[in-house]
């Protein structure tokens, strides 16, 4: 156990280096000269220029400056956006709780509706109900994030008026249409996962034989099935994180609001080179670290997996 | 994105300089944009200019105004200044040494009086003794000179205040003593006085100054009506009322504290996203509202709106006459032949619009009628200049000359009304062109723009004076600055060199007219509509001004309960 | 150097390939076949464009804007008078298109790398294992606006962004399946027998896997139409006034009030193109293996 979780942990850490080298590449991929892309349409003096040049650090090695990056963001520094000046970890100090709000309530959402429908479904195997809800599942699989969102405003913001279209904070009802736009897809796939997995278990030997022994029916589903059927969701929870802060990027688009989705894409539009390589780090980073610990989790919760 | 109205606010409006209004005192100088500085009636810029103040009972007191704008500003320091949505929040947190009414006249600000020497290089304020900053600093000479000193500092990279300052040699400010202070020029300066009663050169806390150094942008601190709050990145700007406010300019509509607790500015940059919020009560005043829904919900007593149409350079196309094909003149002409100005203000604006045929707007001083007559949409026209010119419409409707297509290069940049971009594209490609869209953000523009990689560049500036013209045509402003139309003239050289620095003003004036028409003449802009500011707002507001340049003046509105 | 003397191992392997087994008991599958046939009618509608509209999608007419649908414009004009259906059409084939050259670009680089890694082994597999890692620790639209912010806006390096983002979901899927093929009999005595590592790859381990890549390439497509969709929505891709689904809805937005089919209509699109698509790869995912596999949806 304890060497599997070693060379677990050390994984991450190479994964973690590399994503580290990939965003301190991104300002010198850019095409042309960075520092003129920065200063765009000011006119600036050749000694200005080349005080941006000296301030970026730019005319070290790059190895210098990879090294210096680094250590910077091991210590919490990530620079100044381009645009403002704002340190680029306290822009997004201040916009990752709205992103992790929308977040977790798009995951309460699919995981609350999409359970019930796939054990609802698996239960009435093969019946209309479960045609049903797997028609639904996969018409909520296939709408577009953006496309749900312009659907729910228009129903709700702008025909029902009961909801606003654009969202601040982490009220409900600033919450729900955003919540609903991020985690219908991902209601869809839960759903679909704990039918396959309770179909899956229900159709094992123990279960075959707990009935036998004339377990009532319920108690089957409860104790036995469930049980087992619940490990892959567990695991499911984790492996979304990636697809909920991706996602972020278009709802918190949509219905404007604060997030670190929204600061991506204007730092993009902006050409705000630190604040885009901040946000990929520190997203990539979260992203890492939840997967490990969901690795981990499921490793304890199947002990079977160590073996490999 | 947006209607009108990004344009008015997200783009760089360069106006990094001089002469505000050259005529300055001069009332003629200004002349139907000032009537309309209190226009707060139906949707039509044209409509009767009824001031809303009379029919109103007296002003309450208290409320949040919250105002739903496009754009952020980059920083709330006034030396650091650039944009347009910046200057709209320092109006309300800063005073400056002079106030420049509506109309143009100057008043004190926070100088009581003041005195030019002859040839206009030092100016000499006698200073309010009753004024403190927000943080309790007292104001004086000395708060005076760390504010000019700053702007010139190395902590301001590049502003519009520094512009100003650097242009015309900015030497020192002389303390005299704590309220007289001399600023002092190595080169003639007549507009400085209109210019100090802008935004740009107000005044800040000297403590503040020193105590936030490069980080000021983020903690302003000055002597306005109202106080900076705080700033939460992408989302908002909050003002609270200075209770110590008693020294508001003469022509305000009333003196003291200002009328409102506070003063919220949203930053919603997607006009929908504006309108929702102003729809579900969010918002009081949204900033350029989308068009057709301005219109309708003004027309059904929603809203009252308030346009503001900007005097100066309209939206124009400046084209590249250093570039193939658009270094032909006749390639030029028929650019601006097949461009129904008319119907494109009209669809894109609706009522709110207002075609423009000229490289000035007919509301800024100097504005010549001739020029602006020199062309009238003529699609026929235009394919005849570009079938002697030799280009020849291939089977996909494009026109091809030597096997080159008869490309147009156009950056848009994706804040700008789309419907107008795709629209005058639609336009062009009716005579031939192909017409090729690169969207692109400020600073990526900027780098191509100084390449001289592009057929045409989009262009707007207000001010009451023609003196942007020089900033854009005069040659020696081609390398370095914006001179994109790229054209070298001696004649137009000239003209634009004596009307920047002629004090006589009808020399002047001939000077700017013959500008104008070579401008025209040579085909070198593609103009398209007159910028207005609109502001759609809930009947509540009371008292909804604006100032010389289109800023709402925050100070004087009271709301209703 | 022929294939002969091992055919005798697996036999019939040309006439009878894995890859086709799937597809013949896919199409009998129910969702199979709604799905191929909504496709089928979008794609033909989309290619076929020109028969079915002669309006032409850039063609602005300002004294026609935003009319609802009627019978001259069954998709209604937008806001400066362009006739949406043939926007939607047009529009549908840079969708279409996104959505295959990221999955060619994706598949065909990741399916490359899979193969190297799982082949040869050793430390150019933990090399690539590595690289995929990394890669695969961005969420891919995040993954693809960082290449925008390098590369740029436009859409062929939207369709660059997206192809790269589906790199590691390819390279990982083969991996593990030349992995398990590598130590089967068959591909044992070809290599013993002397064949080279190019005749192994393409005669008996490439066959096999695309028998699991197929779900991957169906169900990707979609993801890859969605993804690229989204990039557009965000203005990152299709410029105007090219018309791309994406991009209109994007427009579309602005007019929610005035114009509902600006939005509704090639929001439709995309939603039965993936549909379509998802049914499909249902299907084929059922036939390979009878279990579910999904791959990382939007």
């Amino acid at each position: 156990m304890t060497t599997y979780l070693l060379r677990r942990l050390l994984t991450s850490i190479l994964v973690l280096f590399g994503v580290s080298v990939l965003v301190f590449s991104i300002i010198h991929l850019v095409p042309g000269d960075v520092v003129t892309a920065i200063l765009g349409r000011q006119k600036v003096s050749a000694q200005q220029e080349a005080q941006l040049r000296q301030q970026l650090g730019l005319n070290d090695p790059i190895p210098v400056q990879y090294w210096r990056y680094l250590s910077k963001a091991l210590h919490g520094d990530l620079g100044e956006s381009i645009r403002n000046y704002v340190p680029v970890s306290q822009a997004i100090t201040e916009q990752l709780p709205s992103t992790i709000a929308l977040a977790i309530s798009a995951l309460i959402l699919a995981l609350g509706i999409g359970f019930v429908l796939g054990l609802a479904a698996a239960i009435k195997h093969g019946t209309w109900f479960d045609t049903l809800a797997m028609s639904l599942s996969v018409s909520g699989l296939s709408i577009p994030t953006f496309w749900l969102g312009l659907l729910l405003i228009l129903l709700f913001s702008v025909n029902l008026k009961w909801f606003p279209s654009i969202s601040t904070g982490s009220s409900f009802s600033a919450l729900v249409l955003p919540a609903l736009t991020l985690g219908l897809p991902e209601t869809s796939v839960v759903a679909r996962m704990v039918r396959a997995s309770m179909l899956d278990v229900l159709g094992k030997e123990y279960i075959t034989a707990a009935r036998a022994k004339g377990v009532r029916e319920s108690m089957v589903i409860l104790k036995h099935a469930l049980r087992n059927a619940l490990i892959p969701v567990v695991t499911f929870v984790g492996l979304q994180t990636a697809y909920l802060l991706g996602g972020s990027t278009i709802v918190e688009t949509i219905f404007a609001r604060q997030g670190i989705g929204r600061l991506a894409v204007q730092a993009i539009s902006n050409r705000d080179y630190p604040m885009v390589q901040g946000v990929v780090l520190v997203v990539a980073v979260i992203y890492v670290l939840i997967n490990t610990i969901t690795d981990i989790t499921y490793t304890m919760l199947n002990p079977t997996i160590r073996l490999k | 994105m947006s209607k009108t109205s990004k344009l008015f606010q997200s783009i760089l409006i360069l106006a990094a300089v001089s002469m505000l209004l050259a005529a300055c005192g001069q009332p003629a100088a200004t002349p139907q944009a000032t009537s309309a500085g209190t226009q707060a009636t139906a949707p039509v810029a044209t409509n009767p200019p009824a001031p809303v103040t009379t029919d109103t009972p007296a002003p309450l007191s208290g409320g949040v105004l919250t105002i739903g704008i496009g754009s952020e500003p980059n920083t709330l320091d006034p030396g650091a200044a650039v944009y347009v949505q910046e200057q709209f929040v320092l109006i309300s947190l800063f005073d400056s040494l002079l106030s420049v009414a509506p109309d143009a006249s100057l008043h004190p600000g926070l100088a009581l009086s003041w005195q030019p020497n002859t040839d206009y290089t030092e100016f000499t304020f006698k200073l309010r003794q009753d004024v403190k900053f927000h943080d309790g600093t007292p104001f004086n000479a000395a708060a005076v000179k760390a504010s000019f000193d700053h702007i010139v500092s190395p902590d301001v990279l590049e502003s519009g205040g520094k512009t100003l300052l650097d242009d015309h040699k900015y030497l020192e400010t002389a303390v005299i003593d704590d309220y007289d202070v001399t600023v002092k020029f190595g080169a003639s300066y007549p507009t400085f006085l209109s210019d100090a009663g802008r935004q740009w050169l107000s005044i800040s806390s000297p403590t503040a100054l020193a105590l936030y150094g490069k980080d000021y942008g983020r903690h302003p601190v000055g002597t306005g009506p109202f106080k900076f709050v705080k700033w939460d990145a992408q989302s908002q700007i909050v003002l609270e009322r200075n209770p110590d406010y008693n020294w508001a300019p003469e022509y305000a509509s009333h003196q003291g504290p200002a009328y409102l607790d506070q003063v919220v500015f949203r930053i919603l940059p997607e006009a929908a996203t504006r309108l929702t919020a102003f729809q579900s009560n969010e918002l009081q005043v949204v900033s350029d509202p989308p068009a057709l829904d301005t219109i309708s919900m003004s027309d059904s007593g929603q809203a009252v709106v308030a346009t503001f149409p900007n005097p100066g350079i309209p939206a124009i196309m400046m084209i590249n006459t250093d570039k193939e094909p658009t270094n032909d003149i006749n390639v030029r002409k028929a650019m601006i032949l097949a461009v129904n100005q008319d119907e494109l203000a009209k669809t894109v604006f609706k009522s709110l619009g207002m075609p423009a045929y000229s490289v000035l707007s007919p509301t800024t001083w100097s504005y010549d009628e001739q020029a602006a007559s020199l062309y009238h949409y003529n699609l026929d026209q235009a394919n005849q200049l570009l079938d002697q010119a030799g280009w020849v419409l291939n089977s996909n409707g494009i026109r091809v000359k030597n096997g080159k297509t008869l490309t147009i290069d156009y950056i848009t940049s994706p804040v700008w009304e789309e419907s107008f971009n795709e629209l005058l594209a639609g336009y062009l490609a009716k005579a031939g062109f192909d017409v090729k869209m690169r969207s692109m953000d400020d600073a990526g523009i900027a780098s191509e723009a100084a390449a001289g990689n592009y057929s045409m560049l989009y262009m707007y500036w207000t001010r009451a004076d023609p003196s942007p013209l020089n900033i854009l045509f005069l040659s020696s402003n081609i390398n370095g600055g914006s001179a994109y139309t790229r054209f070298k003239n001696d004649q137009l050289d000239q003209v634009l060199t004596d009307g920047n620095t002629q004090t006589n003003m009808d020399l002047r004036e001939q000077d700017y007219v013959t500008a104008q028409r070579i401008i025209m003449e040579n085909a070198l802009v593609l103009p398209l509509f007159t910028v207005n500011n609109v502001y759609m707002m809930t009947a509540s507001i009371k008292n909804f001004t604006f100032d010389l340049e289109g800023y709402p003046w925050v100070y004087d509105i009271w709301m209703t309960k | 150097m022929t294939a002969e003397p091992i055919a005798p191992v697996q036999p019939r392997i040309r006439i009878d390939s894995p890859g086709m087994r799937v597809l013949r008991r896919s199409f009998r599958n129910r969702s199979f076949q709604v799905g191929f046939v909504i496709l089928v009618i979008l794609i033909l509608a989309c290619v076929a464009a020109p028969l079915i509209t002669h309006a032409d999608p850039d063609a602005i007419d300002p004294s026609n804007t935003l009319l609802q649908p009627s019978q001259i414009h069954p998709m209604g004009t937008d806001g400066i008078g362009r006739d949406v259906l043939a926007r939607f059409l047009y529009g549908g084939r840079l969708s279409l298109w996104v959505g295959l050259v990221a999955i060619a670009i994706g598949g065909l680089i990741g399916t490359t790398f899979g193969m190297i890694s799982g082949y040869f082994g050793g430390w150019l597999d933990a090399f690539i294992s590595w690289i995929t890692d990394i890669l695969l620790a961005f969420p891919d639209i995040l993954l693809a606006l960082a290449i925008i912010a390098i590369l740029g806006p436009g859409i062929v390096n939207a369709m660059v962004a997206v192809g790269i983002a589906f790199i590691p979901s390819f390279m990982r899927l083969t991996r593990s399946n030349v992995l398990a093929v590598r130590e089967m009999s068959y591909v044992e005595a070809s290599r013993a027998l002397g064949g080279s590592h190019l005749e192994i790859i393409f005669t008996h381990i490439l066959p096999n896997v695309m028998r699991t890549l197929l779900v991957l390439i169906t169900l990707g497509i979609g993801s890859a139409i969605l993804a690229g969709a989204a990039l557009n929505f965000l203005g990152l891709g299709a410029q105007p006034p090219t018309p791309e689904w994406g991009a209109m809805l994007n427009a579309g937005q602005k007019y929610i009030r005035q114009g509902w089919w600006l939005t509704v209509f090639p929001g439709l699109g995309i939603f039965f193109t993936i549909l379509a698509i998802n049914l499909i790869g249902d299907a084929v995912s059922d036939a390979v293996a009878g279990t579910v596999v999904m791959p990382k949806t939007k």
